[in-house]
């Protein structure tokens, strides 16, 4: 609730907080095609998992999400990884651009693992159960979790606690590539948490097993989250034309 | 404008005052008990339970063949009998896979198979025994099936409340049926029964039930009984009840080596019993009819629960066997079993039947009636058991089976007859009968059988020539029948969960309307403060606050369809705590606290997680975890070790903990002593662990003590520590600052109930109770995460409900976590037994309590206030913390009401659901408990805490604070005139006194009476305060009376006539003497420190309140003569013309009255803070001066020792020194040399409190002729009384009420003398009183000089009169000189109240008051000196030689001499008297301005006028 309420906040106060620092900026363009791309994607993961091995996320979930987060790992990596913060630096030397785009792209590796570790702990605190027989599903829901939520950052922010600490903490996205960032990711938490919802209820159906229920609610926030992003890319790309004309 | 506000705040806060903090409370819980009785009646369901019986004759009135019809014997019976005797073996919680062969069972258990006795006889012989599965009806538990089973009907889920303490059935069932018959009943095992059917047995042996952890007593006791029964022949019915399955199911479960022994047990049991009854079968032996039935009550879990509707704890077993064979089997249209090859390869087969149809298919095979209430149907097959005996008399055409359908098919037709009366009875008699369409469709289905009978199938049987077309008939003609009685059942049982849509639907609606009542008193809460609420923050408070209803309306919807609320509430803690991590990053603070409070509601999910794993019957999860929570130790040694010794480290650690925050913190010695108390509780808990289970130890002391003494101990410490709370709530905390108060009492609050809460526990109880204090020390530090350091003093003063809302979260996980869950199986009964090895109902009860609801609603309830504590630092003083506290409460309870209210939405929609009695209803039961619970100590806690509050914001004393002592002397004399008046009676007609004895017995009681306010003064004075005082000897007087009632009530206690001066003797005697002197006690005390009280209330050095005082005395005794008044008429009228224990409870109730309203007045008096003990003082001085006597006195008496320090001004007026008794001042001279201590020298006012003791005792003194003459009214006027004539008008006065004379006059006149006499006299004198307290008492003398002459000259005239005259002067006469004593009595009481009250040191104030008493005392015990006196100096002076008041006849005796005697001296008192007063010097001089008189008049007139009581 709170969280929706910040959101509200942050729309009303952009314009002041745009000029603050230089952050990496995107076209409305581009924020589209990395939208239409991890949407792509996660049609794709549904597409093979149901026609190639003829299962979905209800009859085998852990594979299913395996398949979602191995399709979504390239997509995500290497296109937010270009969204690098001071790229500009990058305009004269070729090289310097190839290696920061590398490191880029290692540091979104890196977060795969880590992210998954915190969405894992996350989502035990909130009562996700912890017998070895979940343990697949759990491992493969939080690489996903980590693919939605902190990779993305990490590739785009690095390593900066101030950076996450605004995005994550204070939900306060500070140009364009920010959005791209921090609304999918707020999108996925909440819907993972309402999805969590129908999980004790006793309605004896199979999708109220950990983590289905919890991984459509956390897709359809992604999804949500990248759409809602996408508007606000492209609001911001014309208030800033109008400031600069 | 500001100012304005504060202001009006002001006002506020003096309008509202404690009530105004709590009374929202008193209101929501009113609310909620209308509610929850509403609901409950409409909800739980009720069966009416009809006094009817079934007789042995009734069944004439059906259409069917009954069993007389053949044999045209006189009896009738319904049956004809099948078998003779009755073996009923029940194997309590017996589960079905326990008798059935594992074969039928998808997967074999190793707890199956092992009955196998009962299989080889059913595979032996499959027609003379069976095996049923048998389906018991919800719920489950021991006392409904029982009942259940013995009446035949269903019992209802009221019952299940009932089931500790199992009352007696009333409704006709089987057993009762037995007795009428004449049949013999035997019992032994489960005392369950014993209680259902308390005379019924013929021989009973019955073993306590409740113990769970006593496996073997109950069996050991029932096999001891069963074999040697076996062969006696004094029973027709035998019944046999076992526990130990049973129990070894709630302790162990059933998957346990201790379960499996139990039943092999059983096995050998059953195979005796078995060999037994063949070995008696032949022809004339005992059992040669006898049928064995062996089954259980109920099924239970694979974890030993049972009372839900689930599959495993309805499906129980029954195996029947006759022993003798029956020649066929049942015809295969009723045959319903089902046959398997067991594990032997023997051929099984296993039947199915309603546990229902018990009851009837008994009496049918009995040849009893039915029972009255019974809705089953005979079951064919189990009928069939008997079909042995009954194919003699019918002849030989037929088939076995045909007859076996013929008989078959009457006796449906009985069973259904009866059923349909049973109905239409019960539509007819009960309040909430079946619907008219139900009716008329059963009694449709009921016409077509019946139809079918008379019709057809009658003819055809009494025919007996169509054959063939008959059994076709029979078997249509049964199943119309079973089509009826399956109706009939189907009925009953939707129908027997009736609920009264009305009333729920009213507790719903008050409910709804309590929480907008609750959101109210928030909403104006917080506008009240809004003013104090800065505006930095307030997006978070608005936002937060808007989350924690966003969660509360999540959880609270989630009931909807919920089975884990336990995880729900998890989930949303750790939600609510990973927001709060979120903005602890962005604040970048609190970190650990956020992360800690992450951390422990994840544990807690494990703890919720195996307390669930319990409820869900797996123990899979059991095995897959190890977790912290302990006792799932899995076999490795060191888990058992550490499962032993964490705990206790952990207890330690609490225990070290509690005194390092306590010896921080000021605290007041009661609270001190609470928390030592708690942790000797402590380490009483890990003594009681330790022995619990090691057995070294056990060797050096009897287990008993560890087992059952260490909680007893520990249970009367809690007992002892809320005493002590209570008590120290009397004596006002002296820290000045309220937080600290209120953390203190929160503290000692809590640490009183965490023992016991922990102990009832568990293992696991230290372990929460670390968790729950963890929890709530981050939720408080959390809750102040917006606070930033520069908003300084403007911070933001609500709290806001979302720390509250996670407090009331992290209360439910505790309940979860420690092991509970909503359900009747979820209660640890085991808990129960802690200290208590047998049953008793209401300590068990109340422990089953605390531990249910101890994590989850005592503690956190009580811990509440350290949220607000916390939320401070700064001391905002009382006003802001009591309305945060009392708002506070109301959110948490707003939180409680609305999940209750859920809960009960949740119970109305589902109420038809099959769930509703497995999981609806117990949850609503709980939850309804928890809200009681929740707004009970919440008000507790809050009123408690508003207390401090009152105290400063109130102005008191003056004339508000002495209505109440007014009040209270008015109920309180009601009594107490009464009784001292009338107890003379009450000793010569009730207690067999004789005339002299029961005089004597009343002149020590009054002496007693009016002696001990000396006491009560001193103390009071000394040691507790006025009030205190009053309440302590009021409780005295109250125990008096409860004694003074009992005894004259009961006429057991009282003695017999004996003659003697006394009769009463022995335990009588002390009983007797207890109450009267108790009476007098505590009445005499109240009397020492009430005037005292009263007088209080106005400031003597005020000359507003000077005034107000005299007047004060003058209304005080107004007071005591309408109470005396009321006394003397209406309660001595009750005494002794209708009942004298009514008159003591009439007078018992007054003085609760008055006791109640002088402690409900406690805010408003003006307390005087007692000091040191004035006669100890007095007592120094003395001493002092006679070791000084050799020093010589100081020229200037400012040489003399006086104190000059702030402290002696603190307590008490310094007093200038006076010249009088010169010798006592030597006790103030320092000697040379010598350390200024006590006991050496004393100071000047010392001296001088001394010295004006001296001076007031000749006025004293003085006094008490007056009273002596008094003494007289209530003796010799009564007498005289007694001869004259009572009848005043139409009206006749009883003797006894005639003291009733001056308390009227003295009534009427009161008002005259303070409205008319003083401003008058005023004006003369100057005086403000009028006249002086002496000149007053001196008048009073006077007059009373005065009627005792006229007393003695009316007792002339009336002797005259009756002498000369014969005639009997009327009453009347006597009101002369009682109107004129009592006006003296006015002047003199008054005047001498007000007098001590006034001229005595401060010290000694209420000591001095009750002087007065003194005087009346000493009067009372002089006057019975003079009688003799005069009687023995008269003797010899006179010619007659007789005194003037020695015998009997009234009329020969000169009691006109005695009065003129007794005139006489008090003129010469009151010329001693006028010495004494001119001797005497006023104190306080304090010179009179005549001025400042004229100058205020009009104002103090205008004053008087609005204080004076109306």
């Amino acid at each position: 609730m709170d969280r929706r309420k910040k959101r509200e906040k942050t729309t009303v106060t952009k314009p002041s907080t745009v000029d603050a620092s230089s952050p990496p900026k995107i076209s409305p363009s581009e924020a589209f095609i990395v939208t239409l791309s991890s949407v792509l994607g996660l049609g794709l993961a549904f597409y093979v998992a149901n026609s190639g091995f003829s299962i979905d996320l209800v009859t085998d979930p852990s594979r299913t999400i395996f398949f979602i987060w191995l399709v979504e790992l390239p997509i995500v990596i290497l296109l937010y990884s270009r969204y690098r913060q001071n790229p500009r630096q990058c305009m004269c030397l070729v090289f310097v651009c190839h290696v920061q785009y590398l490191r880029a792209v290692g540091r979104g590796l890196l977060a795969v693992p880590i992210g998954a570790l915190l969405n894992c702990l996350g989502a035990i605190a909130l009562g996700a159960p912890v017998t070895f027989q979940f343990l697949p599903k759990t491992v493969n829901w939080s690489l996903m979790m980590s693919l939605f939520t902190t990779v993305p950052a990490s590739c785009v922010l690095g390593s900066s606690w101030a950076h996450w600490k605004r995005i994550f903490a204070q939900t306060q996205p500070n140009g364009s590539v920010e959005y791209l960032i921090c609304l999918p990711a707020h999108g996925a938490v909440i819907g993972g948490w309402f999805g969590a919802w129908p999980m004790p209820l006793d309605w004896e159906r199979p999708w109220q097993e950990w983590p289905i229920c919890v991984s459509y609610g956390a897709i359809g926030g992604y999804l949500v989250g990248l759409v809602a992003s996408c508007v606000f890319v492209l609001a911001c790309a014309r208030s800033q034309h109008v400031k600069q004309t | 404008m500001k100012e304005r506000e504060i202001e009006g705040a002001a006002r506020r806060r003096k309008i509202t005052g404690k009530w105004g903090y709590t009374w929202h409370l008193w209101v929501t819980l009113l609310l909620h008990i209308a509610a929850i009785v509403l609901f409950t009646r409409g909800f739980l369901l009720t069966r009416t339970e009809l006094p009817y019986y079934s007789n042995s004759s009734d069944v004439s009135e059906s259409q069917c063949l009954y069993s007389s019809s053949h044999n045209n014997t006189t009896t009738s019976s319904w049956t004809k009998p099948a078998v003779n005797r009755l073996i009923i073996i029940v194997l309590d919680a017996l589960r079905f896979d326990f008798v059935a062969p594992s074969t039928f069972f998808p997967e074999s258990k190793h707890w199956m198979d092992k009955l196998k006795v009962l299989k080889e006889v059913v595979s032996k012989s499959p027609t003379s025994a069976k095996i049923f599965k048998a389906i018991a009806d919800p719920p489950t538990t021991s006392l409904q099936r029982l009942k259940g089973l013995t009446t035949g009907g269903l019992p209802t889920f009221v019952d299940v409340g009932n089931s500790f303490g199992a009352p007696a059935i009333v409704e006709d069932n089987f057993l009762n049926q037995l007795v009428q018959s004449g049949k013999k009943v035997v019992m032994m095992g489960d005392d369950t029964w014993t209680q259902l059917f308390p005379h019924h047995f013929e021989r009973s042996y019955p073993y306590p039930s409740f113990n769970v952890k006593d496996l073997d007593t109950v069996d050991n006791g029932c096999i001891e009984h069963l074999f040697p029964s076996l062969y006696e022949d004094d029973w027709d019915v035998l019944i046999s009840h076992f526990l130990g399955v049973d129990h070894a199911g709630h302790i162990f479960g059933v998957d346990s080596t201790q379960m499996t022994e139990k039943l092999e047990q059983y096995n050998s049991i059953l195979e005796k019993v078995i060999e037994v009854l063949e070995k008696e079968s032949g022809p004339g032996r005992l059992h040669e009819n006898t049928l064995l039935v062996v089954m259980g009550d109920h099924g239970q879990t694979l974890n030993g629960d049972h009372g839900g509707g689930g599959a495993e704890e309805v499906e129980t077993a029954i195996f029947a066997m006759s022993v003798k064979k029956p020649p066929s089997s049942v015809p295969v249209e009723y045959d319903t079993s089902s046959c398997q090859l067991d594990l032997d390869g023997k051929n099984v087969c296993v039947s199915s039947m309603q546990q229902l149809d018990f009851a009837v298919t008994m009496s049918a095979l009995l040849g009893i009636p039915f029972p009255y209430g019974s809705i089953g149907q005979v079951n064919p097959e189990l009928y069939a058991l008997g079909a042995g005996s009954w194919n003699l008399d019918v002849s030989q055409q037929l088939s076995e089976s045909d007859i076996w359908i013929q008989n078959y098919a009457n006796i449906l037709c009985i069973n259904s007859w009866q059923v349909k009366r049973y109905i239409d009875a019960y539509s007819a008699s009960s309040a909430v009968g079946f619907s008219s369409d139900d009716l008329s469709r059963v009694a449709s289905v009921y016409a077509q059988a019946e139809n079918h009978w008379l019709h057809s199938t009658k003819k055809l049987r009494l025919d007996k020539r169509d054959i063939d077309a008959l059994v076709p008939a029979l078997k249509k003609q049964i199943e119309s029948y079973f089509n009826f009685l399956r109706t009939v059942a189907e009925l009953a049982r939707s129908k027997w969960t009736e609920f009264d849509l009305r009333m729920m639907g009213a507790g719903i609606a008050i409910m709804s309307i309590s929480l907008i009542f609750q959101v109210l008193a928030i909403l104006r809460a917080n506008s009240q403060d809004g003013a104090t609420l800065a505006s930095s923050g307030y997006a978070w408070f608005f936002s937060a606050s808007a989350f924690a209803f966003f969660l509360l309306g999540m959880r609270a919807v989630s009931f909807l369809s919920n089975m884990e609320e336990g995880k729900v509430a998890n989930f949303l803690l750790s939600t609510s705590g990973i927001v709060a991590l979120r903005k602890s990053v962005v604040k970048g603070k609190l970190l650990k606290e956020s992360v800690g409070f992450l951390l422990l509601s994840t544990f807690c999910r494990f703890g919720i997680e195996i307390g669930l794993s319990k409820q869900a019957s797996t123990s899979a999860f059991m095995k897959e975890y190890t977790s912290w929570i302990l006792n799932i130790a899995s076999g490795l040694a060191v888990w058992n070790h550490a499962a032993e010794v964490v705990p206790i480290l952990v207890l330690i650690i609490l225990a070290f903990w509690l005194y390092k925050a306590t010896s921080d913190i000021f605290f007041g010695w009661p609270r001190k002593i609470v928390v030592v108390c708690t942790i000797l509780s402590y380490m009483l808990i890990i003594v009681h662990w330790i022995t619990e289970n090691n057995r070294y130890i056990l060797a050096f002391m009897p287990e008993s003590i560890g087992r059952i003494y260490i909680p007893r101990i520990v249970y009367a410490i809690l007992l002892g520590q809320l005493l002590l709370l209570v008590f120290a709530q009397l004596f006002r905390g002296n820290s000045s600052d309220c937080k600290t108060n209120l953390v203190v009492k929160t503290t000692a609050m809590l640490s009183a109930w965490s023992s016991t809460v922990i102990l009832l526990s568990g293992k696991q109880g230290p372990m929460v109770a670390f968790a729950s204090i963890v929890g709530g020390y981050c939720i408080m530090r959390l809750c102040d995460i917006e606070d930033d350091a520069k908003n300084g003093p403007q911070r933001r003063l609500s709290i806001g409900p979302f720390p509250v809302m996670q407090w009331n979260l992290f209360a439910t996980c505790l309940f979860f976590c420690s092991g509970h869950w909503c359900a009747f199986d979820g209660l640890h009964y085991g808990a129960a037994f802690i200290g208590f090895e047998e049953f008793m109902l209401v300590p068990q009860a109340i422990i089953l309590t605390l531990d249910t609801y101890g994590f989850s609603i005592i503690l956190p309830v009580f811990g509440l206030p350290f949220l607000v504590a916390m939320k401070y630092k700064a001391d905002l003083g009382k006003h802001v913390l009591f309305t945060q506290l009392s708002q506070m409460y109301t959110t948490y309870g707003l939180i409680t009401a609305i999940m209750t209210t859920f809960t009960i939405y949740c119970v109305t929609m589902h109420r038809r659901h099959l769930m509703v009695w497995g999981l609806f209803a117990p949850k609503f039961v709980f939850d309804v408990f928890g809200l009681l619970l929740t707004d009970d100590s919440k008000d507790e806690s809050s009123l408690k805490d508003a207390e401090y509050q009152v105290a400063k914001v109130r102005r008191k004393g003056g004339y508000r604070a002495a209505y109440f002592v007014f009040v209270m002397m008015l109920l309180d004399n009601v009594g107490f005139v009464a009784n001292m008046v009338s107890l003379v009676l009450y000793f010569g007609s009730v207690m067999y006194f004789n005339i002299p004895g029961s005089a004597t017995t009343t002149t020590n009681l009054l002496g007693t009476a009016f002696l001990i306010p000396i006491l009560g003064g001193f103390i009071s004075d000394t040691f507790l305060n006025r009030l205190n005082t009053c309440i302590l000897f009021g409780f005295i007087e109250l125990l008096g009376y409860v004694l003074l009632v009992i005894q004259s009530h009961d006429t057991k206690l009282q003695p017999s006539p004996c003659g003697e001066k006394g009769c009463v003797h022995g335990r009588k005697a002390v009983l007797f003497y207890a109450s009267i002197y108790l009476f007098a006690v505590g009445a005499g005390g109240i009397r020492g420190c009430v005037p005292a009280l009263g007088a209080d209330q106005f400031d003597n050095n005020d000359p507003k309140e000077r005034k107000k005082l005299a007047s004060f005395f003058n209304w005080f005794l107004f007071f005591i003569t309408i109470g005396a008044s009321i006394g003397v008429t209406a309660v001595v009228y009750v005494s002794t013309e209708i009942d004298w224990y009514k008159g003591f409870i009439i007078s018992l109730a007054c003085s609760a009255g008055g006791l109640f309203v002088i402690a409900v007045g406690k805010p408003f008096y003006r307390t005087r803070v007692s000091g040191d003990s004035p006669l100890l003082s007095v007592l120094q001085v003395l001493f002092v001066t006679v070791k000084n006597l050799g020093t010589k006195l100081p020229q200037n008496s400012d040489q003399l020792h006086e104190i000059q320090s702030d402290e002696s001004n603190l307590m008490k007026k310094l007093i200038p020194h006076t010249d009088q008794f010169g010798i006592l001042d030597k006790a103030a001279v320092l000697r040379e040399g010598k350390e200024p201590k006590k006991w050496e020298v004393c100071t000047v006012t010392q001296v001088e409190e001394t010295k004006i003791l001296i001076r007031m005792m000749p006025i004293l003194f003085s006094t008490i002729i007056m009273n002596t003459c008094l003494a007289q009214l209530q003796t010799f006027s009564i007498q005289q009384g007694v001869r004259m004539n009572p009848h005043i008008g139409r009206y006749t006065i009883p003797p006894a009420s005639i003291p009733v004379i001056p308390l009227v006059f003295m009534t009427a006149l009161i008002p005259v003398y303070e409205f008319a006499f003083v401003p008058l006299v005023r004006k003369i004198t100057g005086h403000p009183n009028g006249i002086t307290e002496l000149q007053r008492v001196g008048v009073g003398l006077v007059l009373s000089a005065i009627s005792m002459a006229i007393a003695g000259i009316i007792e002339v005239k009336r002797k005259d009169e009756f002498k000369n005259h014969n005639h009997v002067i009327s009453l009347f006469w006597l009101s002369f000189h009682y109107a004129i004593f009592g006006v003296a009595d006015m002047f003199t009481l008054v005047g001498l109240l007000e007098f001590f009250y006034r001229e005595a040191p401060e010290g000694m104030r209420s000591l001095s008051t009750s002087f007065s008493f003194l005087s009346l005392s000493i009067g009372y015990f002089l006057s019975t000196v003079f009688v003799e006196i005069i009687n023995s100096v008269t003797r010899r002076v006179t010619k007659s030689k007789i005194g003037w008041l020695e015998g009997d006849d009234f009329n020969q005796i000169h009691v006109e001499l005695f009065y003129w005697f007794l005139a006489v001296l008090s003129m010469i008192n009151f010329g001693v008297y006028l010495l004494c007063a001119k001797w005497y010097k006023y104190q306080n001089a304090v010179p009179f301005e005549s001025e400042l008189v004229s100058r205020n008049d009009a104002a103090l007139r205008n004053d008087e006028i609005e204080d004076t009581p109306k």
